[in-house]
């Protein structure tokens, strides 16, 4: 059974003079092994939705169902590591679940090999002592820890170098193989490619709901929701406006080029 | 004219910690923009702490118009000639109301009401802020927020503002709006040092210096770095997938420029 929003809407401070939509109607349905990305601006409701996924808050509308864990990796997660080496980091959460000290240790050394950082290098080091991205994949590794059957990220590589992002982004594609994912982003580039669903969210409504491949041939739905395609894709939605044209619309900045050429024939 | 001369600094003592920045040979000139790029941990937010005199070097000198920030006597002539604008905008944020925030600063100046009042005027319009005044700071977006801190630098009429990584927090929207801003600032003749992760922003810039554990790794024009793709992997830098869809139509024969890293522009020149 997949993690499954159905009609989900939240409104906060109902029945009073304060009350504030937060969401409403919104429809989304994760399998394991899936990645779901969840893009909209600042404000767009998209990281409310994930508190309704994780139940860290109730729908004051419709329903949200899961069949196992679905575990929030929380924005600037590197700010909630505390203990004295990653692998007692990472075996905090299976602890708390009451998993015995040795699958507890077991569970958080796989997790720490699962986001690329090797546990008999980085098992005994302060988690003080890491580079921005080695410290966010090591968050994610303490979320992974607890096996979670749906992993739910917001912005996860918001503030990194370009290698922290491909780093993360690389943990991201091997916690897919364990687990589903549901992503939130404000800046869809990044992970559009990876995605097999998306949800593209405006002031807690759904403006686009479907596969990455349906968006491509509707990439409308970016200006809908105020963002701003990918900029390989706005060149050939700028140069190939014509409707026959969408549905060989690519995120793939070399099969981008050779569209293009050919719609121009070749250049002087 | 912010001159770094032989640059070193490390946090503590040199045994205490490793050396942050060594042997930085650096000038930052009036209406020039200058894009640092460098890896988490390269030395870039150092540089711009030491080119404010937040930090002072361990070796080597700062001089900002000739004023050494070393001189504890002149810091407020190096202060008032340096803007420093942060990556979080609610770190900077203090008012209650747009202009009372951005009139913060000539308010410490000792300055008279309608001069403030000027300036507040000015540095808001500089930055598509004209008409929020009254607006409280907490129901600006991300994006406005992070103007109304330029603009608060601004008006304190500074020759140069350093801004960290202005726009790390913002969605593709807030980002534009601030990158324009950050445009009207050269163009006013002020010296810009825009710290930033987005190898596209240093397609705009005039020069780029690139920091990799804590030397230069490139100093030069944006075409220098952009159009070499051995140099840009050497300092640990890719082109955004937009760069990567401008070099394949160059060797397939478009006139596509090194610098072109949005779409409009490089479909601009495909229809040419």
């Amino acid at each position: 059974m997949p993690l499954t929003a159905a009609h989900a809407g939240l409104v906060y401070s109902p029945g009073t003079a304060f009350s504030q939509a937060a969401l409403e109607d919104v429809s989304l349905s994760v399998e394991p092994g899936e990645l779901a990305l969840v893009v909209g601006r600042t404000g767009s409701g998209k990281s409310t939705l994930l508190r309704l996924l994780a139940g860290l808050v109730a729908p004051t509308s419709g329903s949200v169902h899961t069949d196992g864990l679905a575990a929030m990796v929380f924005q600037d997660p590197e700010s909630q590591l505390f203990a004295e080496t990653l692998l007692e980091d990472a075996a905090f959460g299976p602890r708390n679940l009451g998993r015995s000290d040795a699958e507890a240790r077991a569970a958080a050394a796989d997790a720490l090999a699962a986001v690329g950082l090797d546990p008999a290098a980085f098992g005994g080091r302060s988690p003080f002592t890491l580079s921005g991205g080695e410290a966010r994949r090591a968050a994610i590794a303490g979320v992974l820890a607890m096996r979670p059957a749906y992993l739910l990220l917001d912005e996860p590589t918001a503030g990194l170098d370009p290698s922290g992002r491909r780093a993360v982004r690389e943990a991201i594609g091997r916690a897919r193989t364990t687990a589903g994912i549901v992503l939130v982003t404000h800046d869809a580039e990044e992970f559009l490619g990876d995605a097999d669903l998306v949800l593209m969210l405006e002031t807690g409504r759904t403006v686009f709901s479907g596969t990455r491949e349906a968006l491509l041939a509707e990439p409308g739905a970016f200006e809908v929701a105020g963002l701003r395609p990918p900029e390989v894709l706005r060149a050939q939605m700028l140069a190939l406006p014509s409707a026959s044209a969408k549905a060989s619309y690519t995120l793939d900045p070399r099969e981008a080029a050779a569209l293009l050429a050919e719609s121009r024939g070749d250049a002087g | 004219m912010i001159e770094l001369s032989g640059v070193s600094f490390s946090y503590g003592s040199p045994a205490d910690g490793p050396v942050v920045l060594s042997g930085i040979d650096f000038a930052l000139a009036p209406g020039e923009c200058v894009a640092v790029l460098g890896a988490n941990g390269s030395g870039k937010s150092t540089l711009v702490r030491l080119c404010d005199g937040l930090l002072t070097p361990d070796e080597g000198s700062v001089l900002v118009d000739g004023v050494d920030t070393r001189d504890g006597e002149r810091v407020w002539d190096v202060r008032s000639r340096v803007a420093l604008v942060m990556q979080n905008p609610d770190n900077q944020i203090v008012g209650t109301s747009v202009e009372e925030d951005c009139a913060f600063g000539p308010e410490n100046l000792g300055l008279p009401r309608d001069e403030i009042r000027r300036r507040v005027d000015e540095a808001l319009a500089a930055v598509g802020l004209a008409g929020m005044e009254r607006r409280e700071p907490h129901l600006l977006s991300e994006g406005q927020k992070q103007r109304l801190a330029i603009a608060g630098a601004l008006a304190m009429r500074p020759a140069y503002v350093l801004l960290d990584e202005p726009t790390a927090m913002l969605d593709p929207d807030g980002r534009a709006a601030v990158l324009a801003a950050v445009d009207g600032l050269r163009a006013t003749g002020h010296g810009v040092l825009h710290v930033t992760h987005q190898v596209a922003d240093a397609a705009t810039a005039d020069r780029v210096l690139v920091l990799a554990e804590g030397g230069t790794a490139y100093l030069g024009t944006p075409e220098g770095l952009l159009g070499d793709p051995d140099r840009l992997a050497r300092c640990g830098l890719e082109l955004p997938p937009a760069g990567v869809l401008a070099s394949e139509l160059r060797a397939r024969g478009f006139a596509v420029p090194i610098t072109a890293m949005d779409a409009a522009s490089i479909v601009e020149t495909l229809c040419r």
